[in-house]
């Protein structure tokens, strides 16, 4: 017996159901997508191109799409590898390491009109900011979006004991700082 | 004791699961949010059509670029395959016509010296040879 999700997929598939099937996977998935990507690269506007590049991206492959993983992990797959490839470009256009660029978001946030958090919101920011990339990676999903180490794995197709290591290294740094 | 069924002394009511599996995907929605983080008015409306467009757009683009590639390539394959032939096809025509103007007219008038005082000597010498040779 097909899934829902498997006929959701065909439908996405099937080019006289695609239209219609895209624009209800847009309308479901758009603001966990936009504040995954978000909490990656911080800015608005460059969450608002990486989530409509995701979405692109999404649209162009979906017949690539095996239903080896839930339809969700895979975007969050994509929308993982479009903010990790939109900070490194970014970041080499101006010469600056990638995590020297997220680094100088995060320092800027306290001028970004689209960030009003107080100032425990904004060291947490600038702390998360420091992590190395995969460490802040892990700590943004377990930590904001509370999601079990399950899921994380799926989507960064990592071991779940790799992955509580490197939670564990991540909230050690910041609890640390955060006493200092 | 042995009558005892926990799963038959607890009920959840009809839908339970369903409504839950809902409401859990609208509290991570909120969940996402994080403390400080804002938006502009209307932003996932804006982003919806944004995208809706964006996608036909880069659906046309692509299918563009995929015809247009298959053209380029096709178009690549038909001069590589024809200009070899084309070229050998008309050097063959050329020589005929050269051989048979030669033969019909330019040397119909010509005695043999004239022909041989034409040739190079490099072209004659060997055969010269050939014919002095004893056998």
């Amino acid at each position: 017996m097909e899934t829902q999700q498997s006929i959701f997929i065909n439908s996405l598939q099937e080019p006289e159901t695609r239209e219609k099937a895209f624009k209800r996977l847009v309308q479901e998935y758009k603001e966990r997508l936009y504040w995954h990507i978000r909490k990656l690269v911080l800015d608005h506007d460059d969450a608002n191109d990486v989530v409509q590049n995701t979405f692109i991206k999404v649209y162009l492959n979906i017949n690539k799409f095996k239903g080896e993983s839930s339809l969700f992990t895979w975007m969050y797959r994509i929308a993982t590898n479009e903010s990790i490839n939109f900070i490194k470009s970014k970041s080499s256009k101006m010469g600056l390491q990638n995590q020297e660029w997220i680094e100088s978001k995060a320092e800027g946030l306290q001028s970004d009109s689209y960030f009003d958090g107080d100032e425990a919101a904004l060291i947490l920011q600038k702390l998360v900011a420091k992590l190395p990339e995969k460490q802040r990676i892990v700590f943004n999903m377990r930590y904001f979006d509370g999601m079990n180490y399950e899921s994380i794995s799926q989507i960064l197709e990592t071991s779940v004991g790799a992955l509580k290591a490197s939670y564990h290294h991540a909230s050690t740094k910041i609890k640390s700082k955060l006493n200092d | 004791m042995t009558d005892f069924k926990p799963k038959k002394s607890f009920k959840i009511p009809e839908n339970y699961f369903n409504e839950l599996e809902d409401l859990l995907l609208k509290n991570t929605q909120y969940a996402s949010k994080i403390q400080g983080f804002k938006i502009p008015k209307n932003y996932f409306k804006t982003l919806e059509e944004t995208v809706l467009k964006k996608t036909v757009k880069s659906s046309y683009s692509y299918r563009s670029k995929l015809i247009l590639s298959l053209t380029s390539i096709a178009a690549t394959l038909a001069l590589f395959l024809m200009l070899p032939n084309t070229e050998n096809t008309e050097t063959l025509i050329e020589d005929q016509a050269f051989n048979d103007y030669i033969e019909s007219y330019y040397l119909e008038d010509m005695d043999g010296y004239e022909i041989l005082s034409m040739l190079e000597n490099n072209e004659t010498e060997p055969n010269l040879n050939n014919s002095t040779e004893k056998p």
